[in-house]
C-alpha cells in the first residue's frame, strides 16, 4: 500500500519535553489490522506504554486518531478518538468526540497526532497543513475553554478548529474533558493528562484533500445509505426535534432511569422534565457534527424562571438525567445550567452528575456534614447542586476530593460509602439502571475502560426486545449479545463514524463505504471487519490485564448486585451478574480469570 | 370482559399530533387489545416499522406480554416508547 485512500498517510508526533515534532508514515500493518481511531490507540498505546506509569506523569501519552471514513462525505464521519492511560480508572482510556475537530486534523494532512512528554512551562500546539509550532500559553493558563475556545479564533481565525482543557484539567481532576468546538472527549479524564502536560489546547487548520480510493462507488453507496436513513425516519425525525432526549420519557417508562444514586429508577419528576418540554420551551437552534444528516445536538435558552439566560449546548439526555433524576432535581433551568458549567471548567458531565448524587446521598446519611461541604447538599436542590459543580469544576474545598470520582472519594469517606458509589473500575456508571435491563450489567462489568454505556448497549434490544428474543430481566442470550456489540462499537469507534449515524445506516454500507474509501479488500468484509472489531477489544484487554486488571474488577457496585429495585417493572430485581461473566469469558476465549488464552491471542494476531 | 387503561405515546413519532395519553376501555387479552388500540384510537401509529415493536405493558414489552399470556387490568399503562439507541 503506497499511496494511501480514505487515510492521509502520515502521523504526527510532537514531544513536548524536548519542543520537536516529527512526522511519519503510517504503518500499513497498523491500518489493515487496527483500522483507525480506537484501533490505533489500542496498538500505539500498548506498544509505547510500559505498565505501572502513572497517567500523570510525562510517560504518558495521548493518541488523537481519526479513522479511514473521518472528514469524508460518509455521514456521521466527524469522530476522532484520544487515547491514554486513565487518571480516573489506572486503566486503558479512549474517548471519542465528534464535532469538527478530526475532520480538519484529517485536512491538514494526519491521520494520527500522538503527543509525549510534558512541555516546562504552558504551551498549545498550533497546526496549519505543514506547519506545526508549539507556542507559549501563559495567556491562556486559568482561563475556562469558551474563553480559549474565543481568543484562538480571535488569533488564529475561526475555520481553526479547537480542543482545550478549562481550569479542571490545568489543576488535573481525573475527571476533567478536552472540550471541543462544545463537544467534549469527556470520559476518563483525559483533561487531567493534557493539564499534566501543560498543554492548554490544541488548534487545527487544513485544506488538504482526502482522497477516496473509489469517488463513483462510495458516492453510489453514499445514496444508499441515504436513501435507507430516510427510511428509518422514526429514528432521524425523532432524534432532530428531541435530540438525545428522544429516549428520555422512554427510558424512564421502562424502569432504567436511575434516581437518586441509584435508589430507584422511575422518577416522579419527569411530569417537569421530558422531551415534549425541551423541544418545545428550551430549544432554540439545532447544531449538527460534520457531515451529520441527524443534528441530534440542540442549543438550549432558559427564557423565564430563576434560570433566565442561561444557554449552553445541550442538555444532551445523559446529562438531563445526571442533574435530573440523579439529583432528585427537577429544575430544567438548573439542569441547562449544571451542563454549562461542566463545559466552562471542562469537567466530564455524567461524572460529575454521578458524583453530586453520591456526594448528597453521603450528605443526606450524615458521612459528610454541612461544615465539610459549606452548605446544605440535600436531593432536590438544585441551588445546592450547581455550587456543588462549581467547587467540583473549580477543584476547590470539598471539590477537590470529589473531582478525584467517586470510587476514590468513597475510599476517602469510609463507613460503607463504597456500597453505593456507583462506578466500575473507577468510572461512574451513566444513565441506565442494570437491575432492569440485565445485559448493560455486564456491559458496564466488562467495558475496557470502566463504567461506560457505550462500549456495548443493550437497551433497545433487552427493553423492545422485537419478537422477544430476550427478556431484559433475564440473562439469556446477555454475553453473546454484549460480545457482539462491544465488537461492533470498536470497529464504529475505529471507523470514523458516529454511533449513531453507524447504527442506523448497519455495518452491511459501513463496509462498503470503507473498501470503497481505503480500496483495502478486508474493510469490504462484515466478518473480516467484525474480527478486527474483536482484536482491537482484546488489545485494550491485554492493555488492562498488562496493569493487574481481572475478574475482580469486571464487577458492578455493591447496590446494583445485593439491592433489589425497589420500583417499576423491575422490582425485586438485582443484577445477576457471575452466570452472564462466565459465558461472556467463554465466548470471548478468556479463561475464568477474565485473561485472553494464547489461543486467543493467536487467532487474533495480538 | 373490557378493562380502563390508559395509552400514553411518546415523542418517537414526531409528526404524531394526535393526543399523547388517552384512557380507553380495551379486552383483557393483551393481543387483541392492541390490535382494537391500532386499528381504533391508536391507528395514525400503524406505521411500516412495527408499532408493536415499541410497545411497553407497565413498563415490560409487547412481545413477552403475549408470550406470558398477560391479561390486562383496569389501570394498566400501555406505552408507546421511541428508539432506545443511546444518549
Amino acid at each position: 500500500m503506497n499511496d494511501y485512500y480514505g487515510y492521509t498517510g502520515k502521523t504526527l508526533t510532537v514531544n513536548l519535553t524536548t519542543g520537536t515534532w516529527m512526522t511519519g508514515i503510517l504503518p500499513q500493518e497498523l491500518a489493515v489490522n487496527f483500522l483507525g481511531g480506537k484501533g490505533f490507540g489500542a496498538q500505539i498505546l500498548f506498544d509505547r506504554l510500559n505498565s505501572g506509569v502513572d497517567p500523570l506523569s510525562q510517560e504518558n501519552i495521548m493518541v488523537f486518531a481519526t479513522g479511514p471514513l473521518t472528514g469524508t462525505p460518509a455521514p456521521g464521519s466527524s469522530r476522532t478518538v484520544m487515547s491514554t492511560k486513565s487518571p480516573l480508572t489506572g486503566l486503558w482510556l479512549d474517548s471519542n468526540c465528534g464535532g469538527f475537530f478530526g475532520p480538519e486534523l484529517k485536512q491538514a494532512g494526519f491521520d494520527i497526532l500522538i503527543i509525549e512528554g510534558r512541555a516546562p512551562e504552558p504551551v498549545y500546539i498550533l497546526i496549519e497543513n505543514d506547519r506545526v509550532e508549539i507556542r507559549p500559553a501563559g495567556d491562556l493558563w486559568g482561563q475556562d475553554t469558551f474563553k480559549i475556545t474565543e481568543k484562538l479564533k480571535a488569533r488564529h481565525g475561526s475555520r481553526h478548529m479547537t480542543a482545550c482543557i478549562g481550569p479542571a484539567g490545568e489543576k488535573m481532576a481525573p475527571i476533567a474533558g478536552i472540550v471541543s468546538e462544545y463537544r467534549t472527549f469527556a470520559r476518563g479524564g483525559g483533561g487531567a493528562v493534557m493539564g499534566s502536560k501543560n498543554l492548554k489546547a490544541i488548534a487545527v487548520k487544513g485544506n488538504k484533500d482526502i482522497k477516496l480510493n473509489d469517488p463513483d462507488i462510495f458516492m453510489r453507496v453514499l445514496k444508499e445509505v441515504y436513501d435507507r436513513l430516510r427510511t428509518v425516519s422514526a429514528i432521524g425525525g425523532g432524534r432532530t426535534r428531541y435530540g438525545t432526549n428522544v429516549i428520555l420519557s422512554s427510558v424512564n417508562e421502562a424502569g432504567i432511569h436511575p434516581v437518586r444514586n441509584f435508589q430507584k429508577a422511575v422518577f416522579d419528576g419527569r411530569g417537569r422534565i421530558n422531551e415534549k418540554e425541551l423541544a418545545e420551551k428550551y430549544y432554540v437552534k439545532n447544531r449538527a457534527c460534520f457531515s451529520c444528516p441527524i443534528s441530534c445536538s440542540k442549543a438550549s435558552k432558559v427564557a423565564a424562571g430563576k434560570y433566565e439566560g442561561s444557554f449552553n449546548e445541550g442538555p444532551e439526555y445523559e446529562n438531563v438525567w445526571a442533574f435530573g433524576a440523579q439529583c432528585g432535581n427537577s429544575e430544567m433551568g438548573a439542569i441547562i445550567q449544571a451542563e454549562y458549567l461542566c463545559d466552562k471548567y471542562g469537567i466530564d458531565s455524567i461524572s460529575a452528575g454521578n458524583i453530586t448524587g453520591f456526594a448528597m446521598e453521603c450528605f443526606e446519611k450524615g458521612l459528610i456534614t454541612e461544615k465539610e461541604i459549606g452548605f446544605s447538599l440535600k436531593f432536590g436542590d438544585d441551588e445546592a447542586m450547581l455550587k456543588f459543580v462549581e467547587l467540583l469544576g473549580r477543584r476547590e474545598g470539598i471539590g477537590e476530593l470529589f473531582s478525584n470520582g467517586v470510587a476514590s472519594a468513597a475510599e476517602e469517606i469510609g463507613k460503607g460509602s463504597g456500597y453505593f458509589a456507583i462506578h466500575v473500575k473507577g468510572m461512574e456508571l451513566p444513565a441506565y439502571d442494570p437491575r432492569g435491563v440485565q445485559g448493560m450489567g455486564l456491559a458496564y462489568a466488562t467495558s475496557d475502560r470502566g463504567g461506560c454505556h457505550l462500549r456495548a448497549f443493550s437497551v433497545g434490544a433487552e427493553v423492545l426486545s422485537p419478537a422477544g428474543k430476550m427478556d431484559p430481566l433475564g440473562t439469556d442470550k446477555k454475553a453473546e449479545f454484549i460480545k457482539n456489540n462491544q465488537d461492533l462499537f470498536a470497529v464504529i469507534d475505529s471507523s470514523g463514524l458516529c454511533l449513531f449515524a453507524a447504527s442506523s445506516m448497519s455495518l452491511e454500507f459501513i463496509v462498503k463505504l470503507m473498501e470503497a474509501a481505503t480500496g483495502i479488500k478486508d474493510f469490504g468484509s462484515t466478518e473480516e471487519v467484525m474480527k478486527i472489531g474483536e482484536r482491537v477489544y482484546n488489545q485494550t484487554r491485554m492493555f488492562n490485564v498488562r496493569e493487574g486488571a481481572d475478574r475482580r474488577l469486571d464487577t458492578l457496585p455493591g447496590r446494583l448486585l445485593s439491592e433489589a429495585m425497589p420500583d417499576g417493572p423491575a422490582q425485586g430485581h438485582v443484577v445477576q451478574l457471575e452466570p452472564m461473566l462466565n459465558e461472556y469469558y467463554q465466548l470471548r476465549g478468556w479463561d475464568q480469570k477474565g485473561i485472553p488464552d494464547s489461543a486467543t491471542l493467536e487467532r487474533l494476531k495480538i | 370482559m373490557t378493562v380502563t387503561v390508559t395509552v400514553k405515546i411518546y415523542a418517537y413519532v414526531s409528526a404524531y399530533d394526535g393526543p399523547r395519553e388517552i384512557s380507553v376501555e380495551l379486552p383483557e387479552d393483551v393481543a387483541e387489545a392492541v390490535n382494537q388500540l391500532l386499528a381504533g384510537p391508536c391507528s395514525k401509529l400503524n406505521m411500516d416499522w412495527g408499532s408493536v415493536n415499541h410497545l411497553l405493558i407497565n413498563g415490560r414489552n409487547y412481545h413477552l406480554a403475549v408470550a406470558e399470556k398477560t391479561k390486562l387490568k383496569d389501570g394498566d399503562i400501555l406505552s408507546f416508547v421511541s428508539m432506545f439507541c443511546g444518549g
